[in-house]
């Protein structure tokens, strides 16, 4: 019998005016590390706010900063599915985590914010997150000058799924849809589609005709 | 660690036009191999400038030819690269599945390079594409027996001598899938109070499909005189629905998630086993890097293929004191060997 995470299982509150951090590495691991081990459905909740104020960066190094890359890139490939909620102004590691998500949703009034690090936009895998996802439309003012970027800019540009009031009822709908889903068969979904944009046809074939001889033999075992 | 190869690459394209294959479907499955190069010997021309089929005694000296040159380099590559010398060697143990001879490659490799007559050895011979883990598995346990005396494993394959050329689409997808190479790695197992660098063997785990053991076959085709290899089309689909089977067991009470293994060497079976595997498992395109980049350069170099991979990951020097890692090779059984080491 899998066990589906509701919305109240698994919840992870990213505070993005913090800088990456061991005990942020620490909270995300293990969260992910319960996902795998007590759910085969359902969804992990991320709540995302809050921007980095000047300064953010003097505590990191490059080793801490890989963890924290490491650990958002986990979380994007764990097997269940994945929701942020974003509010307010969300950049440094709430925006991390809401670009690793597989629904995003915005509370209205939202605003992505790549933050300035030192002297410039800070160049983690958000910036290549938004370059892959958005297609880069509109985005480079954001991704270059820290320009934020308004909810209903970055659903145009498929960053954000749904802008709404009301958070609550649109993520109450991804955790229903999601309990029916067993997560390691959303995490291959997921992957198929990550890939995809990176491979021809041709190379990514054999891959999903992986992928449905899985689905057969899943069907005829049940 | 070693490896060695013999002769020249040669692309698909060349392949195709050397054997002169016309066919539109033979060809398009040489062209969609994943496959660039292969070292490869093959027949020398006759007068009309074709490449006949070697007869089988022909195949097998060629094999005995190929296996213990390749072998015997890999095997120096390999002591080299562990700063020892072939008068350290106390266990050689020699992989092939690709010809038969007896005295088997170990005594020949052990008469040919002048290693000590005393030299423990053992050869194991026809498991195919999986024999590499099965014989790691062998020597780990001579190497527990025998603390910090020096063990190899030496896998040898001259597929150039199991190739059957008739124009078949039979032997089309085993004739544009393997290449010739070989592999070795040096086993030590610490004596007290001297542990050694370089990852330390934690576990094994084996898996045999027996509903499948007819899917991979090197046996003897009456009607063309030799041995010839076999895949069933569904192998890769057989592998990829039992290879979770087989990464449960080996993590079983060891603590470890499948999140927790930071590198993995999949035997570079071919392109479909290969997705089927990435796909079961939950691998990314970055996991098996080297996996790919062998098959592309290479082709599928049977038992040795996961040691190349192995060289490549170490040459990267991205291992970290720690890491975890799995290596997976599958092969005729139909059978998934899998082994768990930590850096």
């Amino acid at each position: 019998m899998v066990t589906a995470a509701g919305v109240d299982d698994l919840v992870l509150r990213v505070d993005g005016s913090r800088p990456p951090s061991a005990a942020e590495v620490e909270a995300v691991q293990r969260l992910c590390d319960r996902a795998e081990d007590d759910f085969g459905a359902g969804v992990l909740v991320v709540y995302a706010s809050g921007a980095p104020l000047p300064g953010w960066t003097r505590t990191l190094d490059v080793g801490l900063v890989t963890k924290w890359e490491r650990t958002v890139r986990r979380l994007e490939r764990l097997g269940l599915t994945t929701v942020a909620v974003a509010a307010g102004d969300c950049g440094g590691i709430a925006l991390d985590v809401l670009l690793a998500a597989d629904v995003r949703i915005a509370a209205a009034g939202a605003r992505l914010v790549v933050p300035v690090g030192g002297d410039a936009t800070w160049p983690g895998m958000a910036l290549y997150r938004l370059a892959r996802q958005g297609g880069a439309r509109g985005l480079r003012r954001a991704a270059l000058l820290g320009t934020p970027i308004e909810a209903e800019a970055a659903a145009s540009a498929g960053l954000i799924d749904v802008v709404t009031e009301e958070p609550g009822g649109a993520l109450a709908e991804v955790a229903a849809a999601a309990a029916a889903m067993p997560g390691s068969e959303v995490a291959i979904r997921r992957q198929l589609m990550l890939e995809a944009g990176q491979q021809s046809f041709d190379e990514a074939l054999g891959a999903h005709l992986a992928a449905c001889d899985r689905t057969l033999r899943r069907a005829a075992a049940s | 660690m070693g490896t060695a190869t013999t002769g020249t690459p040669i692309s698909q394209t060349e392949l195709l036009d050397v054997l002169g294959i016309d066919d539109p479907k033979v060809r398009s499955v040489y062209l969609n191999s994943a496959i660039a190069a292969r070292h490869l010997t093959l027949p020398e021309p006759d007068a009309d400038g074709r490449r006949r089929p070697e007869p089988q005694g022909e195949l097998l000296a060629k094999h005995e030819r190929l296996a213990i040159e390749m072998g015997g380099q890999a095997l120096q590559n390999c002591l080299k690269d562990v700063g020892a010398s072939l008068s350290d060697l106390r266990h050689l143990c020699c992989v092939t599945s690709t010809g038969f001879l007896t005295p088997g490659l170990s005594a020949r490799i052990i008469k040919d390079l002048g290693i000590d007559p005393h030299c423990s050895r053992a050869d194991i011979v026809g498991m195919g594409c999986n024999a590499g883990l099965n014989a790691l598995n062998v020597v780990a346990g001579w190497s527990a027996a025998h603390p910090g005396e020096l063990g190899v494993v030496l896998c040898t394959e001259a597929c150039s001598a199991a190739y059957a050329l008739d124009g078949s689409m039979r032997t089309a997808v085993v004739n544009s899938l393997f290449g010739d190479g070989a592999a070795a790695v040096a086993l030590i197992s610490d004596g007290a109070g001297e542990p050694r660098p370089g990852p330390r063997i934690l576990k094994f785990a084996s898996f045999l499909i027996t509903e499948a053991i007819e899917a991979m076959r090197y046996d003897w085709d009456s009607d063309l005189g030799r041995f010839s290899f076999f895949l069933d089309p569904q192998i890769p689909y057989v592998v990829g629905a039992n290879a979770e089977t087989v990464i449960d067991r080996l993590l079983a009470g060891t603590g470890l998630r499948r999140s927790d293994i930071a590198h993995w060497l999949v035997h570079s079976g071919g392109k479909k086993v290969i997705d089927a595997v990435v796909v079961n498992l939950g691998l990314s395109r970055h996991d098996v890097r080297h996996t790919v980049g062998v098959l592309r350069d290479h082709g599928n170099l049977s038992s040795g293929s996961f040691l190349f991979s192995y060289e490549r990951l170490a040459e990267e020097g991205v291992t970290e004191p720690g890491d975890y890692g799995v290596l997976m090779t599958m092969g005729p059984g139909s059978t998934i060997e899998m082994a768990l080491v930590q850096w």
